[in-house]
Parts: structure tokens; C-alpha cells; sequence
């Protein structure tokens, strides 16, 4: 894993919180949360279902559907700018061309009813002034950079022709058409084979070599992300538990959720009867516990995690958790 | 040779096209010349990608999907061949827990209905006796009474998991085939459902099945393992002995494409080019050779025999020669 | 063992998704009115005995303070006949929408889960019973067995079970896919119960919809074949035959076909508010 020596902060979110307004009641999705991404570095962003980190990618582009979500409060500074105070217009302007998105199925990405190149040189024209013939030919070489054989062929086929892993390279070619400084990736390789997410793997952290961009990677599975992320924050129902260094985190946890979660995996190197499981089920956002929300299922739970919220403190170099008992 | 379940030459092709008058154009390979057996009380693992036609060797066994050819003899009765009378006796024995456990559960009925809808189905209604033995059920699985009021969409995953495995054990069969029971769930709940599993393998005496497209769940569940690519059995042997010296080329590049954590060894790191072909035709000779990074002439035109190579441990590929 | 949480929930935001549609709640009360109309006719009617009486005497009158509606050309008070039309009414949206769901739910069960030849006959039976306007057909079934409206029940069930049976086996064509219907099968389940056990309560929202909204239709056809004559005969208080019977005496004797005609136009549009809002309590739950 080839390390970039970051520079700048390309990315600040501070305090950003996020609602939804439902049916039963108010939801806190996004609880505070501060991340920061620099240039040439990839993030990842881990926890499970519901945890809120595909609710804070799309805060973070302003996609947030009002109703019956909410951005409350927060800032994004993209490139010292915050975000939160653009316009429509100008959020669109950056979508797509300053930061790009790829999610989880491709196939739904994609419009059935249109040719990948139709789609593509759509997409190119609307950042780049260019013609049509000429947004054809840079969606050919786009394809061409994301190792897609023959895409003189590709261009002209309609996206139920191509494989999950093809449609998965066609939506990185998309993302990365107008030279974006930060790819936000949600759950991009979950959907795809073993092999087939290996391959695309291998081609994001190629591509992030040549093109040097910034990656903000959300996913569940662990491994994935230990294996091509520089950073790590870790989610846990709506608030950041842990984040660091990647290997410090992900060797040494000090979160007892991170630590909790990282022993329940099965694991190639020693064979157990049975795994360590974690007590309990995720809280629920519309009642979730006072104090750490992560108390109720804690081994190490003191009565002062039940009424005050564990700030985020530098255990070791590069490596922060919110527990007040840290290990 | 097992005495409990010995599947021969498992044969299942889904024609393509054709219709009232006309013939099928093309067909889907989704289970060619599958033989494998399992002894009781035992784990077998079955472990493939997307395509490689595990899931329907599933659905083969609980017959519901006809096969073309084979058998599978289930302590010594060919269950393919039966008539829809005999095998209702034997319906009871071969239970299933699914993929999808919200999908598995029907939403407009209660957990409690669902749960008893086995004992109505086979004609064991007593109603105290179900009852019963349906809070015993509950609590072997880690639910709770209160949920046997709600639908399913109340549960969460994990819990609707549960269900779907009291429903399979509720009639005390003898073996359950898994159908990549813990691939939708998060990770910590597929700790504490893979635990639940091997708890009551042990209390019941049951024999799995246990298929997924998970490399690290296959390897702490299974005793043996066989790897399915593009419709055939590639590679079979004890667990252990497969991940000490695993030989099939195809099982070499699945277990190179699991990302490792720092304190596990990687012995291989090879990264497969080109797609996953098309069932509809697949390619001639061997079917893995286009994708092989050991393929020789012969490769392309004889498909390799499935050979012995060492105790239990069978590979189906011609560069061991 | 209580009702659980889950019902309750549903019923709470089903009322919750009524009172946020004010055509729902506007739907609601009309048809509330007409039903409370049929059962109390006897008390509500000014002039109960007036509903088949005849009195040459105060025929034609205009409406006034004695027959609000007026009277027709045999002395009848209007309203009154009005009042108790509306049981008729009723009475056929119910029992029609009622035979041709049994029917049509049926027969798409089995069409849709067996598949195969007989989907392939039943279907063509229905394309053929489809192929033909409703009404038109109706008018046939009608003509042959003879006018009332009893009559007019059979010749519209036998008409419109299509609709139903081509709505449940699209469900069931869909649904019969589902992991839970699989899982069903592998625990050895027989086709019978599962067609009626776990495939029909799924399929049981559109066929809601379509039978509230087809109620509004089973009036308008009722009232039409009254129209034409071949419904419900002479001295039946049916609404379209009232309606018809008023033709010859307008434009100066108004009241006669107008009334019945804005009962008719009330009850219809009560119920397509009624289905409009039934569907959109399924489509968001």
C-alpha cells in the first residue's frame, strides 16, 4: 500500500448533525460528527447498518432529502469554503466535478434506458464545455483509464449488457470524468464477487496514484477498508467512537465497541468454537440511551458513561477515542 | 462414501427462451456433474461466487427445483427420485434457513404463526403441546415471548434470522442446509448468529450444509470445504487441509481476493483478469482456464477429471500432473 | 395473546394518513351518510307509505314544504322513494362487488399459482368475457335472464369477476417467487393453503382499492340498466329507473330526474374518494 505524503486539509467537517423528522418520532442520524480528509489520502469510514455514515456522505454532498431529513447544524469547508452555505446552483457545480460519488449497485446508478456513452458524455458535457463528439471521445478514454477492454465496443451498450464489476468501472470512469479532488465511495465493492471486488480495488488505489485524489471509503467490512485506507473514523450510532491511523486503530482499538467488534470476526489464523459476540442490538435513533450509546452493551461500563457523553481525546500519535475508558 | 448423504452427478440446467411452441434457445449450466458427501454431524462447507450455482444445490436437495440427473441418496434413499407422497416423510428431516431473513418470513403473518405453521402443516397440533414447544424453541435461538406478537417488519435482522431458524429446527430434522444465513447481516449479529448455529448443532445433532461466498465464516464453520466455480465442484477436502495447501488454481485466487488483517499470512496474492463468464457458455474444455494464470494447451479443450490427491482432498485441475 | 403493537401502529397511522387527505375524510362522510340513510330509512322518510302510494291528488307537485323534493307523476313523494332507493343501491354495489371478488379472487389464485394450462384456459375466458364492454355485456346476461335487480346483480358479477381475477394473478404470479413462499414449500406446505394462507393476504390491498372503487361503478351500472329499462322495473324506488321515468316530463317538471340524479352522482362520488383514498393508505404503508 503505497503511502502519498498528505499535505493540506482538503475536507472539514465540524460538528455536523443530522435529523430526521418521521412518523414516530425524531431521528438524530448524524450526532456531531468532526472528520477532516487531507490531500492524497483515503479515509474510511466504518460501522454497521444504521450507524449513519452513508447519512453523513450525503449531508456532507447536501443531498439530504427535506423533507424528512434535516441538515441542523455544522459545517463542511471543502477546500476552505464552507459548504453548507452554497446555493443549488452552486452545489451542483461542485457535485460531479470538485467531489464525485460512486454507491453500492451500480444498476441502479445507471439509467436502463440510455447507452453507457449517452450517459457519460452527458455527465462530461455538463462540467466541461465540450461538444458532442468530442464528450464521446474523452468517455472513451475515460474507459480506457479504468482498464475497460474494447470501449469503442462499451460506449455504444446499454448497462444491463455489462457485468457488475463493467458497470462498477463505468461509475468510477463517470466519478472521475472532470478530475475530481475527493471521491466518496459507498459501499462500492460490497455488491460484487470476491474476485471482482479485488480487481476494483486494485484499480481505485491505482487510479488514486495517477490521478491523485482524495477517497472518502464507507463500508462494513473491515478488512476491505484496512487494506486501502491511510485513516480510519469509526460510526457508531450517529457519533465518531474512534478514529486514527489505520493500523494503530485497527491493531490496538481503544473503543470498547471497535475492540468488541474486531474479536467477533472470524478470523483466518486461529480456529475458535465460538466467535466473541457483542450482547445486544444497535440502539434505536428515536430513543437512543443517555450518555455513551454505546453503555447498554458495554463490558467495561461505568455509571458515568450512563450520564455524560465521552469527548473524543488523543490516546496515542494520530489515534482519538470517546471512552472514558479508553484501553 | 457416507451413509447419510452421498449426492452423485447433480445435474440442473435452466433452459433459456422457448416458449408453448417453440424450443429453448440457450441454456443456463447451473449444476454440472456435482458429486460430494457429507457424514453426520458434520459441517460441509460450500463456498463460490455469484453464478457458481451453490444456491442451487440448495434448493436441488430440498426439491424445490426438479434436477435434471443424479442422485442424492439421504441415509440410503435416493430423494430425487421419490414420489411427492414418499418424500413428505422425509420432508421433515431436510429443513432450510434462508439468505434474506426478512424475505423468508411472510410479512402478514405474526412470528408465533409463522413459528407453528410447521406443527399445522404435519399435522402435530396439540395445543398445549405446541405451545410449549414453541417457547422452547424461542428461547434456544435467543428470542424473547414478547416477539412472537409482532411482524416481521418490527424485528431487525438479526432477530428475523432467528425466526427463520426456529422455524427450520421446529420440527427436529436431521439436516439443515444454510443458505448464506449471515451474508445480509452486520457483522457483530453474524457473530452471535454463527454462535447460535454451532450451539444448536451440538444440542441437536444436526449435520449443515453451510453455504456462503464468505471465505473467513466458511472457514470457522466448516469441517470440509468444497469450492464451486461456474457450476462444478473444483476443489473438496477437510478444512484445515484446504487452507494449509490449497491446489486448485480458481481456490488460490478466491482466497487471495479476502483482504487479510495484519496477523493473518497471506501465502498467495493473485489478482484474476476478465470477468466472471457467462453461464449460458461456458467455456469448453476447462472451465476456468480463460481466467487461469496455470493453464496449458490441454487446458482448453479436455475438461480435468476430479482426482484424489491426498485423504478427502479432491482437485478437478490438470497442472497437478 | 393481545392484538400487539403492530396492529395498533397500523391502525393509528392509517388514521393518520385519512386525516391528512381531506378528499379521504370528505369520501368517508359521504358514504357514512348514505349508509346511515339506507339503515334509517324507515325513520328518516317523511312519507314512508308515499314510497309506492299512489295519489293522483298531489301529483307533480313542486318541491315544497310538505315533499321537499316534490312529487312525481303517480303522487309519490320523491324523496321519500329517494331514501329508501338508496337500500337498493347499496345493496347491489355490495352484493355485486362482493360475488365478483369471491369469483375473480379465486380463479386468479389458482390461474396464477398453477401456471400452465389452465392459467392458459382461464385466462382466455376472461380475455374473452373482457373483450366484450361491460355494459354491453351486461345488457345481454340481462336480456336473456329477464329484468329486476336481483337480475341486475348476476349479469354485473358475472361481468366484472375479470377485473379481479387479472389484478390477483399478477400478484400471485409475483409473490408466488417470494422467499416466503419457497420457505413454505421446503416445510411442506400443500398448494391449497399456501394459496390461501400465505399467498392471498398479501395480494389483499389492490383488491381492496379496486373493490371500493368498483362499489361506485356497480351504482352507476345499476342506475344505467334502470335507465334502459331492463334493470329494476316499475314501482321500485331504484334510482335510474326514477331518473328515466322524470324524462319525458322535462324541463318543466325538473325534479323528478334531478333529484335521483344528484343521489346518484353523490353516492359515485363518494366512493372513488373512497377507493382514492383507501389506495393511498396501501400505497404509503
Amino acid at each position: 500500500m503505497d503511502r502519498v505524503l498528505p499535505n493540506e486539509w482538503l475536507l472539514q467537517v465540524k460538528a455536523l448533525r443530522t435529523k430526521f423528522y418521521t412518523f414516530e418520532g425524531e431521528l438524530d442520524a448524524v450526532n456531531g460528527v468532526d472528520l477532516e480528509i487531507r490531500r492524497n489520502e483515503s479515509v474510511g469510514l466504518v460501522g454497521e447498518t444504521g450507524c449513519g455514515k452513508s447519512v453523513t456522505a450525503l449531508s456532507i454532498m447536501k443531498l439530504i432529502q427535506d423533507p424528512p431529513g434535516k441538515i441542523v447544524s455544522g459545517s463542511v469547508l471543502f477546500k476552505g469554503e464552507d459548504l453548507m452555505t452554497k446555493g443549488t446552483d452552486e452545489m451542483r457545480a461542485i457535485r460531479g466535478a470538485d467531489i464525485a460519488m460512486i454507491f453500492q449497485k451500480p444498476m441502479s446508478s445507471l439509467n436502463p434506458t440510455f447507452r453507457i456513452g449517452t450517459q457519460m458524455a452527458d455527465v462530461i458535457s455538463l462540467h466541461q464545455q465540450l461538444g458532442k463528439k468530442e464528450a464521446w471521445d474523452r468517455a472513451i478514454d475515460l474507459l480506457r483509464s479504468v482498464r475497460i477492454s474494447l470501449p469503442e465496443n462499451v460506449v455504444k451498450q446499454y448497462p444491463h449488457e455489462l457485468s457488475g464489476g463493467m458497470r462498477q468501472r463505468v461509475m468510477i470512469a463517470i466519478a472521475l470524468s472532470s478530475n475530481p479532488d475527493l471521491l466518496i465511495a459507498d459501499e462500492p465493492t460490497t455488491a460484487l464477487d470476491a474476485t471482482i471486488q479485488k480487481q476494483i480495488l486494485t484499480l481505485i488505489g491505482d487510479l488514486r496514484r495517477e490521478f491523485g485524489f482524495s477517497m472518502l471509503f464507507i463500508s462494513h467490512d473491515l478488512r476491505t477498508v484496512y487494506n486501502i485506507c491511510d485513516r480510519v473514523y469509526v460510526m457508531y450510532a450517529g457519533n465518531i467512537v474512534e478514529f486514527g491511523d489505520i493500523e494503530s486503530v485497527f491493531d490496538h482499538p481503544g473503543h470498547p465497541y471497535f475492540h468488541a467488534l474486531m474479536n467477533s470476526l472470524p478470523k483466518f489464523a486461529l480456529k475458535n468454537d465460538s466467535l466473541a459476540a457483542i450482547p445486544g442490538t444497535i440502539p434505536s435513533l428515536l430513543n437512543p440511551p443517555p450518555g455513551c450509546r454505546f453503555h447498554p452493551r458495554c463490558a467495561l461500563a461505568l455509571e458515568r458513561c450512563q450520564r455524560e457523553i465521552p469527548l473524543l481525546r488523543e490516546v496515542k500519535q494520530d489515534h482519538w477515542v470517546a471512552c472514558f475508558r479508553a484501553m | 462414501m457416507s451413509d447419510f448423504i452421498q449426492v452423485q452427478s447433480l445435474k440442473k440446467h435452466f433452459p433459456l427462451g422457448g416458449g408453448l411452441f417453440s424450443k429453448a434457445s440457450a441454456e443456463v449450466i447451473a449444476v454440472e456433474e456435482v458429486s460430494f458427501s457429507i457424514n453426520r454431524g458434520e459441517t460441509m462447507g460450500l463456498v463460490g461466487e455469484s453464478g457458481c450455482g451453490k444456491t442451487t444445490i440448495g434448493r436441488l436437495l430440498t426439491r424445490v427445483i426438479k434436477a435434471d440427473s443424479g442422485k442424492a441418496f439421504f441415509e440410503g434413499r435416493d430423494i430425487l427420485s421419490m414420489g411427492e407422497v414418499e418424500f413428505r416423510d422425509i420432508q421433515k428431516d431436510i429443513q432450510m434457513v434462508f439468505q434474506d431473513p426478512q424475505a423468508s418470513l411472510n410479512p402478514k403473518m405474526t412470528i408465533k404463526a409463522s413459528i407453528k405453521e410447521p406443527f399445522v402443516v404435519h399435522h402435530m397440533y396439540d395445543k398445549v403441546g405446541v405451545d410449549d414447544e414453541i417457547m422452547r424453541l424461542i428461547r434456544a435461538v435467543g428470542l424473547n415471548p414478547e416477539h412472537l406478537n409482532r411482524y416481521p417488519r418490527e424485528l431487525s435482522g438479526g432477530q428475523q434470522q432467528r425466526v427463520g431458524i426456529c422455524k427450520a429446527i421446529a420440527l427436529n430434522p436431521k439436516f439443515l442446509i444454510l443458505d448464506e444465513p449471515t451474508s445480509s447481516l452486520d457483522v457483530c449479529v453474524q457473530a452471535q448468529i454463527l454462535n447460535t448455529l454451532k450451539a444448536i448443532q451440538e444440542e441437536m445433532e444436526l449435520t449443515y450444509l453451510f453455504i456462503s461466498h464468505d471465505l473467513s465464516v466458511i472457514h470457522h464453520m466448516s469441517d470440509r470445504i468444497a469450492v464451486m466455480y461456474l457450476g462444478q465442484l473444483v476443489e473438496m477436502a477437510p478444512s484445515d487441509e484446504l487452507f494449509d495447501s490449497m491446489l486448485h488454481p480458481y481456490t488460490q485466487a478466491l482466497f487471495s481476493a479476502v483482504p487479510t488483517f495484519c496477523n493473518e499470512a497471506r501465502r498467495f496474492d493473485i489478482t484474476l483478469r476478465g470477468d466472471v463468464p457467462n453461464p449460458v457458455n461456458p467455456p469448453k474444455g476447462c472451465r476456468f482456464h480463460p481466467r487461469c494464470f496455470r493453464r496449458a494447451k490441454m487446458c482448453e479443450t479436455e475438461p480435468p477429471p476430479l482426482r484424489e490427491v491426498g485423504k478427502g482432498h479432491f482437485v478437478k485441475c490438470h497442472a497437478l500432473e | 395473546m393481545d392484538v400487539g403493537e403492530a396492529k395498533k401502529q397500523q391502525l393509528r397511522y392509517a388514521l393518520y394518513s385519512i386525516r391528512k387527505s381531506p378528499m379521504a375524510m370528505i369520501g368517508i362522510f359521504m358514504i357514512a351518510i348514505v349508509v346511515a340513510i339506507a339503515i334509517f330509512a324507515p325513520y328518516l322518510a317523511p312519507h314512508p307509505d308515499g314510497v309506492y302510494h299512489v295519489n293522483i291528488k298531489i301529483r307533480l307537485q313542486a318541491p315544497n314544504r310538505e315533499h321537499p323534493c316534490g312529487t312525481d307523476d303517480h303522487g309519490r313523494d320523491i324523496l321519500s322513494r329517494m331514501i329508501f332507493g338508496s337500500r337498493i343501491s347499496l345493496q347491489v354495489a355490495l352484493i355485486v362487488v362482493s360475488l365478483a371478488t369471491l369469483m375473480g379472487t379465486t380463479l386468479g389464485l389458482v390461474s396464477g399459482y398453477y401456471g400452465g394450462m389452465i392459467d392458459n384456459i382461464l385466462m382466455r375466458i376472461t380475455d374473452a368475457f373482457l373483450a366484450f364492454p361491460p355494459l354491453v355485456l351486461a345488457l345481454c346476461i340481462q336480456a336473456a335472464l329477464g329484468p329486476s335487480v336481483s337480475n341486475t346483480m348476476i349479469a354485473l358479477s358475472l361481468v366484472w369477476w375479470t377485473w379481479y381475477a387479472r389484478i390477483v394473478r399478477g400478484q400471485v404470479l409475483s409473490i408466488k417467487e417470494e422467499l416466503y413462499i419457497e420457505s413454505a414449500r421446503t416445510m411442506g406446505v400443500r398448494h391449497f393453503r399456501i394459496m390461501f394462507r400465505h399467498i392471498l393476504p398479501n395480494c389483499v390491498a389492490p383488491i381492496i382499492v379496486q373493490g371500493t372503487l368498483q362499489m361506485g361503478y356497480a351504482v352507476i351500472a345499476t342506475a344505467s340498466l334502470g335507465f334502459l329499462g331492463i334493470g329494476a322495473q316499475e314501482p321500485i324506488p331504484e334510482w335510474g329507473l326514477m331518473v328515466a321515468s322524470g324524462r319525458s316530463f322535462l324541463p318543466d317538471w325538473w325534479w323528478i330526474s334531478t333529484f335521483p340524479g344528484f343521489a346518484i352522482f353523490w353516492m359515485v362520488l363518494g366512493f372513488c374518494l373512497l377507493g382514492d383514498a383507501t389506495r393511498d393508505i396501501y400505497e404509503r404503508s
